[in-house]
């Protein structure tokens, strides 16, 4: 079943005197369990696409459906709804709360989504447990490695029982065997809950990690490959 | 609450930031505190110098006598009337006195004079009189003898030890004539006064206007002006419906529209004062909503809203307002305090001005609840309003933008 269905879609930035064509007609779908990468060079329209399919920004053309959720049609407070209980994210870097540790800011977005006490604590636990940082649940982000911290973001996402988790060059920031043991963490908890990952990346070491790379070039698809190990 | 208590947390994480913030406030408070105290402590100097010398804050008078002026509207006072406004708590002192006017000749001289007749001891003790004698002595309990201001001795061209006339009319249009001799010279602040005053002790006084047991007027003096009203009001308790109960603001009415048409350019410097203290403040509010702005901008995309954020930023800005109004407050009495104790002199002309009006030439400060009050609320209300940039600007992130990087 398609969990996100990107239709034509074209994001045009009008802010310069020559407007950036940063993408054009975007046509693909993600499916339950999807373990997926968005490769390409910089400037490429990683990011915009990732942007577009969260509900941080909205096209200029087109539409995405979660869910069969078309979010042209949500209000901005809609869509900020919708991202706590849809959509989980991790950025590059300085993804965590700074004043929360590691435990709170796991914790945080399910007191956004109004769960039990009782909930946030087992759910925080397990997660944390699953990214292996249940030993620095109490620290906070600026005590954690970036490599930790990236993993923090990681359980944060997964959270809030997303629908899929949108990660935007997770590895960029960190050397490789931080790089490897993230994507492996999020291939793991790919395969174990089921939870779809589209995350973007320029970085080879962690493409072939990716079951399908969607390869984009001057905001066009270039390819869309199955990795066949 | 978990954004109260992230907005606590919040503020120390960034200590120095949140220090720049609240030191931004904390200047403006001892700047305004600093400036307000100077111009209502001379206010309040002029005034006070003023009142104890003439009116008092607080007059009690035979109803009508403010209008009339005339003896028929005099007052019968008691000891134990007295007493009791004077054991008023707020009262530091009390004159009773007879104002009234005269003849007063000497030789082949006649001038108009104003007769105050009053208790020389309550009067030295509420104004200083005795301090100003520059000629022969000051009035005992039994002196027979006269006052005589400076430019009327001149007038009159009398000297210690002179005798002079005086012709009147008396309570109920009784004939008063008496022979005075002059005991001392004293010079008054006010130029118009100091042409025209003549005391005698309130029983000479009385004796000569045919008045036993009454006065015009019992002045009241009070140490601190917040509690004119309040005293007021209880001096008005003291009294049955045939006195009246006044104070200075409508006693002298040129006094009050002199000191406020001069507070009135205060106030419009002051306006200023804040424009600059809250342009101070926002620039460094602007610094900070701009280093926060991923830190924004991530916890709307997880899913927070603006409204829950804006909240949490307003606490903190809350905390540092009061922070910084509170701690300027509690850091500018004791420099306030030690103003008050030691006025800055006044030099030069503005000294020699001063002097020429009978007032100290010092720049007294004035410390008041009231003062702290309204200045402390007046910069922590500026310091709320510019909090409003981080929930506008909050509003307005292009959070997509702010990711990116
Ligand atoms: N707000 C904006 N205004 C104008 N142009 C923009 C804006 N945001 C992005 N762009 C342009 O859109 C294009 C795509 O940018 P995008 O950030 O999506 O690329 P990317 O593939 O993520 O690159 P990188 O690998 O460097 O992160 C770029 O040419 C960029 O300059
Ligand atoms: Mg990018």
């Amino acid at each position: 079943m398609a969990v996100i269905q990107a239709l034509n879609l074209t994001k045009v930035y009008n802010e310069s005197e020559v407007p950036v064509r940063a993408l054009h007609n975007i046509n693909f779908e993600v499916t339950d369990g999807e373990f997926t990468a968005i490769v390409g060079p910089s400037g490429s329209g990683k990011s915009t696409l990732l942007h577009i399919l969260g509900g941080l920004d909205r096209p200029s053309e087109g539409k995405v459906t979660v869910g069969g959720v078309n979010l042209n049609l949500l209000s901005s407070t809609k869509l900020i709804e919708f991202r706590l209980f849809n959509i989980g994210f991790v950025f590059q870097a300085f993804n965590l709360i700074p004043v929360l540790t590691a435990r709170e800011n796991v914790e945080f977005i399910m007191l956004l989504q109004k769960r039990s006490a009782q909930e946030r604590i087992k759910r925080g636990q397990e997660l944390l447990d699953a990214v292996g940082l249940s030993n620095r649940a109490d620290h906070r982000p600026v005590q954690l490695s970036g490599g930790e911290q990236q993993r923090v973001a990681v359980a944060r996402a997964l959270a809030s029982r997303p629908k899929f988790v949108l990660a935007d060059e997770p590895t960029a920031n960190l050397d490789s065997k931080a790089a490897g043991n993230l994507l492996s963490i999020m291939s793991d908890l790919n395969k174990k809950l089921g939870t779809v990952f589209l995350f973007s990346t320029h970085d080879e070491r962690v493409i072939h990690r990716a079951r399908r790379v969607i390869t984009l070039r001057d905001g066009e698809i270039e390819s869309d490959k199955n990795n066949s190990r | 609450m978990i954004y109260v208590q992230m907005a606590w947390a919040n503020l120390w994480r960034n200590k120095n930031r949140t220090l720049i913030t609240v030191s931004s406030v904390f200047f403006a408070v001892v700047l305004v505190l600093f400036i307000r105290s100077m111009k209502l402590g001379s206010y309040n100097h002029i005034i006070t110098n003023t009142l104890s010398l003439y009116t008092g804050f607080i007059q009690v008078q035979g109803k009508g006598f403010n209008d009339t002026k005339s003896l028929e509207n005099s007052m019968a006072l008691s000891d134990t009337q007295l007493m009791s406004v004077k054991s008023i708590n707020e009262v530091t002192s009390v004159v009773p006195r007879i104002e009234s006017f005269a003849l007063a000749s000497v030789k082949n001289r006649t001038e108009g004079v104003s007769v105050t007749g009053t208790d020389p001891k309550a009067e030295a003790a509420m104004n200083g009189l005795n301090g100003r004698v520059t000629n022969g002595k000051y009035l005992d309990p039994h002196s027979k003898g006269a006052l005589v201001g400076e430019g009327l001795a001149r007038r009159l061209n009398v000297l210690v030890g002179d005798t002079l006339v005086l012709l009147s009319q008396g309570y109920y249009g009784m004939s008063a004539a008496g022979i005075f001799a002059v005991e001392g010279i004293i010079r008054l602040p006010l130029p118009d006064l100091d042409n025209s005053m003549l005391y005698l002790t309130l029983p000479t006084a009385q004796w000569f206007l045919s008045m036993q047991g009454r006065v015009t007027s019992l002045a009241v003096m009070i140490e601190n002006p917040d509690k004119e009203n309040q005293v007021a009001a209880k001096v008005r308790k003291l009294f049955s419906d045939n006195y009246d109960v006044l104070t200075w603001r409508e006693l002298i009415p040129d006094l009050l529209q002199g000191i406020e048409f001069s507070n009135a350019s205060g106030i419009i410097m002051l306006s200023i004062l804040y424009l600059v203290i809250a342009f101070g403040i926002f620039g460094t509010v602007i610094m900070m909503t701009a280093e926060r702005r991923r830190e924004f901008s991530i916890m709307i995309s997880i899913g927070m809203k603006p409204k829950q954020l804006s909240f949490m930023v307003f606490i903190e800005t809350v905390v540092i307002a009061m922070l910084g109004a509170v701690s300027g407050a509690v850091a500018s009495l004791p420099v306030l305090l030690y103003m008050k104790a030691n006025p800055i002199p006044l030099s030069g002309q503005l000294g020699k001005t001063t002097l020429q009006y009978g007032f100290e030439p010092i720049l007294p400060f004035l410390v008041s609840a009231s003062l702290f009050v309204h200045q402390g609320v007046v910069v922590f209300v500026i310091a709320l309003m510019v909090s409003m940039y981080p929930l506008w600007s909050i509003n307005r992130i292009n959070i997509s933008d702010e990711l990116r990087a």
